[in-house]
């Protein structure tokens, strides 16, 4: 992809990637699913997703797995409210976007 | 480098950050290497980048807030706050972009560029300052296929004499008098160093001095006692006061010098720490 992703859609795609896991999901996962999407390095999820832990989007909770815990990540309500938020945007941006390309520029 | 001592690396790195920031970040990244599995080891150290990047990365993010996070580009992240200079290139391509958007984002060009979400709240503005950036590759050490190379080695003192030659070049008026106030620095710190040594030379030449006078004093002894005993005693006293001056001057200067010394190196660490964040 040569477009970039800035801060907001960065947390707008780890939530959406949370969100899709209703028992929440772990760092490596997330990772992972991220980078399906977009090429970022693997440094670059913790920061956001201990940002996003402080600003209550998201919050942890640790389960046993395989003899040791595991962190969990789990969406909240306003982390949910913030994805709608962000998922409106994105429509509205993507969707102008979509047509200056296809031609029609007034709407 | 084994999954251990990134680890250990990374504890040692991250001990400027608050306890529960720490055990966050390890725990974190010690899951990640349990998810990874045993055998990925390597690959994850590899991806992940050097110790010193996650960690500038984790800081940078605790010291500045949610604001003036970089850009994920396809490059891998992108962060001016990493990165040790732009390449010319990258600034000839900011400097056209800029024009072509007939200074729309004047703000965020004459801050270095490419702070992608700097400006804006964090929030929802995805026209707003991300657009012209698309193809703006810098060789900063995030590369995520990269296996943890680092951006090409620059040297602030080099820059900082080029910017003084080129100082100088441009004004050529301004040589001599750099010079002189120069010269007139050094003069001063010589004067103060060496009126500390001036006093113990003195102070020892008095009791030289001291000792003379009593060696003249005893040597006219049989010829004229009293006088002789007068100068002896003059000579035994200034002997004695030149000692003890000697002694204090030389304790004056064990306390100055040191002082002095430390009041010097204090004053260039402040003018080449200001210069760093300035720069």
């Amino acid at each position: 992809m040569v477009f970039n992703t800035g801060a907001a859609l960065l947390d707008a795609i780890v939530l959406a990637v949370v969100s899709h896991e209703a028992e929440g999901t772990y760092g490596y996962k997330i990772t992972q699913d991220v980078r399906k999407a977009i090429d970022v390095s693997e440094s670059t999820l913790y920061p956001v997703l201990r940002r996003l832990q402080k600003e209550e989007c998201l919050v942890v909770y640790d389960r046993q797995f395989d003899g040791r815990n595991r962190r969990y990540y789990k969406v909240t309500e306003k982390g949910m409210a913030q994805l709608n938020l962000y998922q409106i945007e994105w429509k509205n941006y993507s969707r102008k976007i979509q047509a200056i390309f296809e031609g029609g520029v007034n709407e | 480098m084994s999954r251990r001592e990134f680890m250990e690396e990374l504890k040692k790195l991250l001990s400027g950050i608050s306890d529960e920031e720490r055990d966050e970040a390890l725990k974190y990244y010690e899951d990640y290497f349990e998810e990874a599995g045993s055998g990925n080891e390597e690959q994850v150290i590899q991806e992940l980048g050097s110790p010193q990047k996650v960690a500038a990365m984790i800081k940078a993010d605790l010291e500045e807030g949610s604001e003036k996070s970089g850009e994920f580009t396809e490059w891998g992240y992108t962060d001016e706050r990493f990165e040790e200079k732009e390449t010319p290139a990258t600034k000839e391509q900011a400097d056209s972009e800029t024009e072509d958007k007939t200074g729309a984002r004047e703000e965020s060009h004459s801050r270095g560029y490419s702070y992608g979400g700097s400006e804006n709240s964090r929030g929802y503005s995805y026209g707003g300052n991300e657009t012209g950036k698309g193809y703006t590759h810098k060789g900063n050490g995030t590369d995520v296929s990269g296996s943890g190379e680092k951006a090409p080695w620059t040297s602030r003192t080099l820059k900082i004499v080029l910017t003084m030659l080129i100082i100088i070049a441009a004004f050529p008026g301004l040589l001599p008098v750099l010079i002189s106030i120069l010269a007139v620095v050094a003069v001063l710190i010589l004067a103060a160093a060496s009126s500390f040594a001036v006093l113990v030379i003195a102070s020892a030449a008095l009791a030289l001095a001291g000792i003379c006078v009593t060696v003249i004093g005893s040597v006219s002894l049989i010829a004229d006692f009293p006088t002789a005993m007068m100068t002896m005693g003059i000579g035994i006293l200034l002997f004695v006061i030149g000692i003890i001056l000697t002694a204090a001057s030389v304790k004056l200067c064990l306390v100055m010098y040191p002082a002095m010394y430390r009041a010097v190196v204090n004053i260039c660490r402040r003018i080449v720490h200001r210069k760093k964040r300035t720069a």
